[in-house]
């Protein structure tokens, strides 16, 4: 307790090499969504390029590009919905990695309802969501659904999905799907990114201007994913050590149902301006950036 | 019979309990049997949360406690000090501890930190107006006395103001314990990363996961310290006023 008490207090031993020190910030708890980060660590991707890295664990609402930003991390994960925001309100990042292509981000009903795609959710029902999100947002402005469908906050607990079988809520393709399963339940994922809201998610973020060392940071962290895709025990075991509310099956789960996500059609890592444009215009049209934002210069590959 | 009184209510409760979980999942609400069963098999997390959520809480409650012993002081010596700070003491009460969570973590970043300021947050104004009026509420006849005998205000305070403030201060400190370990969790809840596990992080993390006998367990854990750092408050309420004040005696 007392080391870790001097260690919190700043007490930790100082380097004693010339490795550049790098705090990454992680906007969830670990779970295989931050895989190929992990293993760019333990695989010494990161080490071999220079790299000494701390992963920083987040949970609800972490506020990453904000600690980024007061200088208590020197990387971030994002999604670049929440880049192009945060940027607009002064938060100096930009993205450089994208380890999800797709976004993992949906609704989640039962399969015996019927429901197949967000376009399905029919009038009268109520989704369980976070209120005020740029998601949400985007719902009840794309499918209209005015007052017809209902939201109420989504608190994280899973009870009321399992007693209503009409039960509709806001999901990660990496959580509460496997989590559902898990507990005998047969979810149907309803994917945000074909219904047309498809932000690069778990989006690495580092300051803008961006420091000298960020195009090897880059490069080592994508070959921490390719080695992930390649063979992810070694971060898998790392990531069930550090999350004990991860049990083998639940992550063997996420792992499969990530893999397309990860890839998407463009391939691991890639970015194009398309698709950050596309992002740009939507939160224009939703009011959430200003009239004229351009997208530009926060994101570079 | 006065001594079993709480003892059976327990046992009326944990029927009462066991009634109501049989007509529901275990994800909805576990039986005492479930919360039991995921206590025991994860006991050795429950009890190193417990030990960190305990650190905060008791960190928040000494820290609250000295600010508030040396605030009420200075009230009592400068009323132009109370008249001014007052507002502010109530400004901060109103402050929504929960909203308030998530800035500490941009400002002093994840871990304890979080945790011991909004457990000294909210622990800091019952203490405050507890002092403060305990310092305040001197009978006239024995101020008189020691003004009579040439008394320094440090001596008036110390062997008079402070010993007749006691019964208050303690007061003040039993609404206190309990905030404290509220306090902490709620910082636990937003500023935890797991890193320490403490009870907010693992009960939110138990429940998010759907875990919810082992969320309970959690919780119980929150519920058995906070009920122990009260037994604490009151054994040293008993030991220190005591023998010479009845209100500590029942």
């Amino acid at each position: 307790m007392i080391w870790i008490l001097l260690a919190a207090c700043g007490g930790g031993s100082p380097d004693t090499d010339d490795l550049q020190t790098v705090r990454l910030a992680l906007n969830w708890f670990p779970e295989p969504e931050f895989g190929g980060f992990y293993e760019g660590v333990l695989g010494g991707h990161y080490e071999s390029a220079g790299f000494k890295v701390e992963i920083i664990p987040g949970g609800p609402g972490a506020p990453t590009l904000e600690l980024l930003g007061t200088g208590r991390a020197e990387a971030a994960i994002t999604a670049a919905d929440d880049l192009l925001i945060k940027r607009s309100k002064g938060i100096q990042a930009i993205g450089v990695y994208p380890a999800f292509q797709n976004s993992p981000q949906g609704l989640m009903a039962h399969a015996v309802s019927g429901i197949e795609s967000i376009g399905d959710v029919p009038p009268g029902s109520t989704i369980a969501i976070e209120l005020g999100s740029p998601f949400q947002q985007f719902l009840w402005s794309t499918f209209l659904w005015g007052d017809t469908v209902k939201s109420v906050p989504y608190t994280g607990l899973l009870g009321t999905f399992f007693t209503d079988e009409s039960a509709i809520q806001q999901a990660y393709i990496t959580s509460e799907p496997c989590l559902v399963k898990a507990k005998g339940g047969t979810p149907v994922f309803l994917e945000a990114s074909s219904a047309g809201w498809n932000p690069y998610g778990s989006l690495l973020a580092l300051t803008d201007p961006l420091p000298a060392w960020a195009d090897e940071f880059v490069k080592a962290t994508h070959k921490g994913w390719t080695a992930y895709l390649d063979n992810p025990t070694r971060a898998n075991d790392a990531i069930l050590k550090a999350n004990d509310q991860l049990k083998p099956d639940l992550m063997a789960c996420i792992v499969a149902a990530q893999k397309s996500y990860l890839t998407g059609t463009d391939g691991l890592g890639q970015m194009t301006a398309t698709r950050w444009e596309a992002m740009n215009a939507q939160l224009i049209e939703l009011g959430l950036l200003p009239a004229g934002s351009a997208s530009e210069k926060a994101w570079k590959h | 019979m006065n001594r079993l009184a709480p003892w059976l209510t327990m046992a009326f409760l944990l029927v009462l309990w066991s009634a109501l979980a049989s007509q529901y999942p275990p994800i909805l609400l576990p039986s005492p049997m479930e919360v039991g069963h995921a206590g025991a098999n994860h006991w050795r997390q429950i009890a190193e949360a417990t030990q960190w959520t305990a650190f905060a809480a008791i960190s928040g409650l000494v820290m609250a406690s000295c600010i508030a012993l040396t605030l009420a002081v200075a009230f009592v010596r400068y009323r132009w000090l109370e008249l001014a700070l007052t507002p502010f003491a109530v400004l901060l009460q109103t402050l929504p501890v929960i909203v308030i969570a998530p800035l500490l973590v941009i400002w002093l970043g994840y871990g304890l930190g979080v945790s011991m300021v909004t457990a000294t947050l909210v622990c800091f104004f019952p203490l405050l107006t507890s002092t403060h009026m305990g310092l305040s509420a001197t009978p006239k006849e024995g101020l008189a006395l020691f003004e009579m005998h040439n008394a320094s205000w440090w001596n008036t305070l110390v062997k008079l103001r402070f010993p007749y403030a006691l019964p208050l201060i303690f007061s003040g400190l039993r609404t206190a314990v309990g905030l404290s370990v509220i306090g902490a969790i709620v910082g636990e809840f937003v500023g935890s990363n797991g890193h320490p596990a403490s009870l907010g992080y693992q009960s939110m993390r138990a429940l998010r996961s759907a875990e919810t006998p082992l969320g309970f367990a959690f919780i119980l854990a929150s519920a058995a310290l906070a009920l122990v750092l009260f037994g604490l408050v009151r054994l040293l309420e008993k030991k220190v006023i005591g023998p010479w004040h009845s209100g500590a005696q029942s």
